[in-house]
Parts: C-alpha cells; sequence; structure tokens
C-alpha cells in the first residue's frame, strides 16, 4: 500500500528523469570526446605525445580496440599523427590557435540563455566550494593558495591557467569530493570558455585581482565574502562571454564537425 | 589553556588508538623496506620500467597483507632521481591497484611537490599522514594519504605510501574511539577532525583551533552550537596525530 504522500509536479519530473533517454554515444565518441575536452581545457597541447592505445584502455577502462577507433576518428579529424618507431607514439597536431578555434564553435553552438545558464551553474558550485572553503581551511592550506598566486606565470601557460589552478584548489578545499568532482566536470565546460575571456589581458588582471580578494575572504574565514567574489568574478565572465558571442565571433571554418563535449 | 608535561591519564586508551595506526604504518614500514633493499640493484639512477616493475610487485604484497581496502598506492620519486625521467610517479589505483595514474609529468612535480603527503616526509625525514583531504590528482575522493621517505645510503629518493578513502577508515576507526569514550577522537596537526566516536562530529571538521601540537590538559573547546566542553588533547607517540577525550569531571 503506498501510504507516502507524494509532490506530484516533483514526482512526475523524477519519474522521467528514471525514463529519460540514456546517454547514446559510443564509447569510442566518449573517448574522443574526452581527448577534446583536454584540448579546450589546454591539459592537451600541440606536440603532446598521447598514452599508447595500451595505456589509455587500461586507464579508462576501455578496450583497445575503442581507443584505436577514438584515435583513427581524431586522425580523420586532423587533430592527431602517429610515427612509427622507437621514438614514436600518437602525437597531437594542433594547428596554431586551433584550441581557440574548437572553442569558439562550441561557444557558436550555444545560445545566449544556455550561456548564460552553464553561467549560472558554475557560479553556484563554485559559490559553494568557496563557502565551505572559508569554513574549513587550515593555514597551511591557505599559505599554499598564496604560494601558487604569487608566482610568476610562464609564457607556456595558458591565458587564465593560474586563476583555474587557484580556483580548482579552492573547490577541493571544500572538503567535499562531490564538489570537487562537479567543479572539475564544469571546469572542463564552461571554465573551458572562460579562458577565452582570460585571453583578454584586462579580464585576466581582474580575475588575479578577485583570486587575491577571494585568499584574503578565505583567510579571515569569511565565508560570506567568499561567495561574493565568487559572483562577481563569474558574472564578469559570463559578460564577456555574452558580448563575444553577440559580437558574431563564430567560426570561419570548422575544425571539428561536432561540438565539444 | 593549562599545558600538562605529565604523562596523560588514560594512557591504555592512547596505546589502543597508537596501536590502530601502528599496524597501518608497520605495512608502510615493510613497503618502504622492501624497496629500499631492492632500489641499489637498479643502480644510483634507475630507469623507469624496472622501477615500476618493483614497485608493482611491492604494493600488491601490500594489497594482499593490509586490512583496509587501499584506494591507491606507490612510490613518487624525487627530482632527477631516475635516469629517464625528471619526475616520476609509479602510482596504481583501484579496489586491485591494477589502474596505473596517468599524469603529465612535465607539469605534476609542481603541483605535488607543495602537497604535504610529499614534502613533510623529505624534509622531516619521517612518516606523515595527510589528510583528510579532497585528492583531486589521483583517487578523486575524500582521502587519507599515508607516506614515508625512501633513503639510500643517506639520500632521500622518493616517498612509498598509500592512499585510504575516508569513507572505508572513518567508521572502522570510530568504533575502535568508541571504546574508549563515546566523544573520543583523533585529530591531525591542524586540530582537525580523522574520526569520532561522536558520529555527529564530521571527519574534516576543525575541533581544535590554532593548536600548536602540544600535550593540553582542560583545554576549552566552543562548537559551533555555541556549547562549551573541557577537553584533554594527548599526541599519539610517533604520530602527527592526537587523541581528544572530554576532561574527567567535566
Amino acid at each position: 500500500m503506498k501510504v507516502m504522500a507524494r509532490n506530484p509536479a516533483a514526482h512526475q519530473r523524477q519519474l522521467s528523469s528514471v525514463f529519460a533517454p540514456l546517454n547514446d554515444a559510443t564509447r569510442a565518441e566518449q573517448v574522443m570526446e574526452r581527448i577534446l575536452s583536454g584540448i579546450s581545457m589546454g591539459v592537451l597541447t600541440d606536440g603532446d605525445r598521447l598514452p599508447s592505445e595500451a595505456e589509455m584502455a587500461a586507464s579508462m577502462g576501455a578496450s583497445t580496440m575503442t581507443c584505436r577507433d577514438a584515435l583513427s576518428q581524431l586522425r580523420g579529424m586532423g587533430l592527431v599523427a602517429t610515427r612509427r618507431g622507437r621514438e614514436g607514439g600518437t602525437f597531437l597536431t594542433l594547428p596554431v590557435g586551433g584550441r581557440r578555434q574548437l572553442l569558439r564553435e562550441k561557444l557558436a553552438t550555444l545560445s545566449r540563455v544556455q550561456l548564460r545558464d552553464l553561467g549560472i551553474h558554475y557560479a553556484a558550485i563554485l559559490a559553494a566550494a568557496s563557502e565551505l572553503a572559508a569554513e574549513g581551511a587550515d593555514d597551511e592550506e591557505i599559505d599554499i593558495l598564496q604560494r601558487l598566486l604569487d608566482e610568476e606565470s610562464t609564457s607556456t601557460q595558458l591565458p587564465g591557467a593560474k586563476v583555474a589552478n587557484f580556483l580548482l584548489e579552492v573547490a577541493a578545499l571544500s572538503q567535499s569530493a562531490a564538489l570537487t568532482r562537479e567543479y572539475v566536470r564544469l571546469h572542463s565546460g564552461f571554465g573551458a570558455l572562460m579562458s577565452l575571456a582570460h585571453e583578454d589581458a584586462a579580464f585576466d588582471d581582474e580575475g588575479l585581482r578577485r583570486c587575491a580578494e577571494l585568499l584574503a575572504a578565505l583567510r579571515g574565514a569569511d565565508a560570506e565574502a567568499a561567495r561574493a567574489t565568487v559572483m562577481s568574478y563569474v558574472r564578469a565572465a559570463v559578460a564577456w562571454l555574452v558580448d563575444y558571442h553577440a559580437s558574431g565571433s563564430s567560426s570561419s571554418h570548422s575544425l571539428s564537425t561536432k561540438g565539444l563535449p | 589553556m593549562n599545558q600538562s608535561n605529565a604523562p596523560a591519564p588514560g594512557s591504555n586508551e592512547q596505546r589502543a588508538v597508537e596501536s590502530y595506526f601502528g599496524e597501518l604504518l608497520e605495512h608502510l614500514e615493510t613497503l618502504r623496506g622492501r624497496l629500499e633493499g631492492h632500489l641499489p640493484a637498479l643502480g644510483e639512477h634507475p630507469e623507469s620500467e624496472p622501477l615500476d616493475e618493483l614497485v608493482q610487485e611491492s604494493i600488491q604484497q601490500l594489497r594482499q597483507r593490509i586490512r583496509l581496502p587501499l584506494s591507491g598506492a606507490g612510490f613518487v620519486a624525487v627530482e632527477d632521481y631516475l635516469a629517464d625521467a625528471r619526475w616520476h610517479m609509479a602510482w596504481w589505483q583501484g579496489p586491485e591497484l591494477a589502474r596505473r595514474l596517468l599524469v603529465a609529468m612535465e607539469t605534476a612535480g609542481d603541483i605535488y611537490t607543495r602537497r604535504e603527503w610529499f614534502s613533510i616526509p623529505i624534509t622531516e625525514h619521517r612518516v606523515h599522514i595527510a589528510g583528510p583531504y579532497v585528492d583531486f590528482l589521483c583517487t578523486d575522493d575524500f582521502t587519507l594519504t599515508f607516506t614515508a621517505p625512501v633513503e639510500i645510503a643517506g639520500q632521500v629518493v622518493g616517498v612509498v605510501g598509500f592512499d585510504l578513502l575516508v569513507a572505508d577508515f572513518e567508521e572502522p576507526m570510530s568504533r575502535v574511539l568508541a571504546q574508549i569514550n563515546p566523544r573520543a577522537t583523533v585529530i591531525n596537526a591542524h586540530g582537525k577532525v580523522l574520526a569520532s566516536a561522536s558520529a555527529q562530529l564530521a571527519c574534516g571538521a576543525r575541533l581544535v583551533r590554532g593548536w600548536e601540537g602540544e600535550n593540553l590538559h582542560g583545554h576549552q573547546l566552543s562548537h559551533a552550537d555555541g556549547t562549551q566542553q573541557r577537553v584533554d588533547i594527548n599526541v599519539l607517540t610517533g604520530l602527527p596525530l592526537a587523541l581528544v577525550t572530554p576532561t574527567s569531571g567535566h
């Protein structure tokens, strides 16, 4: 006998999510999308040697056949090349500006409302993590953040890399694995788009200033200030991206046939 | 705040907790000893391949002997120890420790040299228990990392260690603590909770603020709910941890 009173709307929404269409991307597509997201995050760059098919398969829990398929599709897109011999392997062959091109294509597939919504989701996760970090971080952890911020940026670093590294460390200081994982996931999506804004030196400076502000809030165990700082930063990034999006700076030619994950 | 130099009362209880961690650290010692015994045969600056084989064999032995499930284990070399890599991380994950951790070692060095689990064993030549922390490099989970320095001819060449998930550690540990006192709690060097007999005291919560690592008797704690409590804090012998129990009579 059912005795539980149910909120009909919420119940209906949850029920439909149970039977929602499954993600029908093949395993090979998932491997490929991971590598594309690695490129757009800037963790995989031109000339990088990818792990061997066997290493990739062991690490991702896929078959070597699946990884081979994924690599062959990327080869077809001109994003990797395989060389034989002792110094051989599969290497990333990303044209100059290729990463930016992939990001612009991704941005062009989004509507303005989708873009704003991604920003809201990203801000909510980061703000919650920052509040918890303000409550929980100890002095040593805050000193690590300080050193990270004080380090000289190297010219090989991608735009926004310092801010991104800083924010990832902050997310982990929430002491919530679920929040950190969600932040990492969003970071490879909306976070990668934010790196377009960080190519603008004025925006990047503003981002670094916000990080210093956030650090001060964490040091003072001021959760409210931490939240406010993070919200301002993300709001500024969304505003920048909406402008960029509206100015129609979408791709002139296509690198990939499909959008990024 | 009263400082107490006298041996803590109830040190039998303290020993029960020390022996719980002592057993875990013995496994770490065995792993360290095996590597220190076998590494010299690989030469002053080993190649990564034979080193990986040695580490993999050693951590499989560890996995079979230790009673808690490990989420990762291995060896991380100091800069330029290996002949063929500036940085090297021979680390395996998953329930069988069969999944090799893939990291971009050009940048990983910069990341892990900052971490407690790497820096403390190297600079202080002692075992360390780092965490609880969210480890977004390896386990992707709330983690404790046990590490020890590996020394060859007086030189530290790297650290060995293993990861325990808080999910696997917290409840067995709290059952040990419950036999001491319903509020007995183990804290780390930062005054954060590792585990507590009290189910409401979360792993990772900051219990003792501004603690300098000394034994304290009758230390006053102010809880978030406004209540206050006097506790004794006793550093556990040979461990970067302390046992916190309510001061008797309070």
